[in-house]
């Protein structure tokens, strides 16, 4: 057993410190947040929040504030358009194309296209049509005299989050043509009498009413001007015939036992 | 989402490619006959006549329509361009034992109609049969079952043969 003297026992208590300060120091550090200079500057309001939820946050109305903040934030996110977004005048060529590559039968139509939201477009179109087709097997010349056809619906632009430059759309059409047509030079050989005659069915008129699913897409080329292009579903609703048959061809619709027809358009947008 | 030259050209190619192909063969009669049945007098059962021979009175070259040693049913070809037809219809008949052939005359009166079918069959003359007239050496008689003819194969008219 030692006496304490007064060195010794400023040493040991100097060891015994020091022990338990490392040992604390190991096992329970103290973890400060230092203050930082900029902690206590006012941030400006994110580019684009709305005066009232400036406003909000002046007074102390955090959770207002915030909420508005984020309804603000979607909102730049996504675009909201106009009502009237733009107009779009068309012109139909698809038919020009095919005629050219010897198709018997055309519709050319104008039309107009309202861009409502980028989201909902009615439509309205206008044209005409016409046929002439003397097939082998057939035994006479068929004439659709050019008539008229209307069109009127509305599309659905998929892409309405997106700029108004590329669409994807489904829509629901209506048409309706009144129509004339005729069938000339028609011969039928009778095998037992032997007399082959020869007959026309002229002065046939008739109207049809249809209507079209239709689905497409519609890109900018440059500047103002787009192309589109849509497959179309078609069935008739009033079915045009007479007491001399039905007719082969309806303007705006195609040939009568068609189901499918596809269109293609050059828009320029205003 | 750019658009190049050979998506517009894609895009034409199966627009065209989706609206070009089409089936122009006709499915269908191209010409609309009468058809009659032979029915036992009295009855709603088709008869099979014996020996028959059938023919248009007219007709170039005397040809036959039907030449037949029984038949049940027969299409008689209407002339397009006029407004009557008229067949001769020879039976063989068996009376007390004996065989004989009779003839009776069939008179068709009916109303052409030019009708265009459709783009693959083209055009062909319907029928609206107003009447029909027989003499009775030995058909009993004739019914008008369909007055419409067109190139739909259906019964147009019913011709009653005795039986005994």
């Amino acid at each position: 057993m030692c006496l304490p003297n007064s060195v010794m026992c400023r040493l040991l208590l100097f060891i015994l410190l020091t022990v338990s300060a490392l040992s604390a120091t190991a096992q329970d550090r103290r973890v400060i947040t230092p203050v930082k200079p900029e902690t206590n500057v006012v941030k400006p309001p994110e580019k684009g929040t709305s005066e009232e939820t400036i406003q909000q946050y002046i007074k102390g109305d955090t959770l207002t504030a915030e909420r508005k903040a984020r309804e603000d934030s979607i909102r730049r996110s996504y675009h909201r358009y106009p009502r009237l977004t733009s107009l779009d005048p068309y012109v139909s060529f698809l038919d020009l194309i095919l005629m050219a590559c010897g198709q018997d039968y055309g519709s050319f139509g104008v039309g107009i296209n309202m861009n409502m939201w980028n989201r909902l477009i009615p439509t309205a179109e206008i044209g005409l049509g016409r046929a002439k087709t003397s097939p082998a097997d057939m035994n006479g010349v068929y004439r659709g005299k050019v008539s008229p056809y209307f069109k009127a619906g509305a599309y659905y632009n998929f892409l309405f989050k997106k700029a108004p430059d590329y669409q994807i759309l489904v829509g629901a059409i209506l048409g309706y043509s009144p129509f004339r047509y005729e069938v000339t030079g028609i011969t039928e050989s009778n095998s037992y009498w032997k007399n082959p005659t020869e007959f026309d069915i002229t002065g046939q008129k008739a109207s049809a009413l249809w209507g079209e699913v239709a689905a497409g897409i519609k890109v900018k080329l440059a500047g103002h001007v787009s192309m589109g292009w849509n497959v179309r579903y078609h069935f008739m609703l009033h079915s045009p015939k007479s007491d001399n048959g039905r007719p082969w061809f309806i303007p705006g619709y195609g040939t009568r036992s068609s189901k499918l027809a596809a269109t293609a358009a050059i828009y320029y947008s205003f | 989402m750019r658009l190049q030259a050979t998506d517009i050209v894609l895009a034409l190619i199966a627009a065209v490619t989706l609206c070009c192909c089409s089936d122009d063969t006709c499915y269908d009669n191209r010409s609309a006959v009468p058809s009659v049945f032979f029915y036992a007098s009295g009855t709603t059962s088709q008869f099979k006549a014996d020996v028959v021979t059938i023919g248009g009175i007219g007709a170039p070259g005397d040809s036959l329509i039907v030449d037949s040693t029984s038949a049940s049913k027969c299409a008689l070809p209407l002339r397009p361009n006029v407004t009557q037809s008229r067949f001769f219809i020879k039976m063989m008949c068996v009376t007390g034992g004996d065989t004989t052939f009779v003839t009776d005359t069939l008179t068709l009166s009916y109303t052409p109609l030019p009708y265009f079918v459709s783009h693959e069959c083209g055009a062909m003359y319907y029928y609206h049969i107003d009447g029909a007239e027989v003499t009775t050496h030995n058909v009993d008689s004739i019914a008008i079952t369909n007055a419409d003819v067109t190139n739909v194969t259906r019964e147009t008219l019913r011709i009653y043969v005795p039986t005994e």
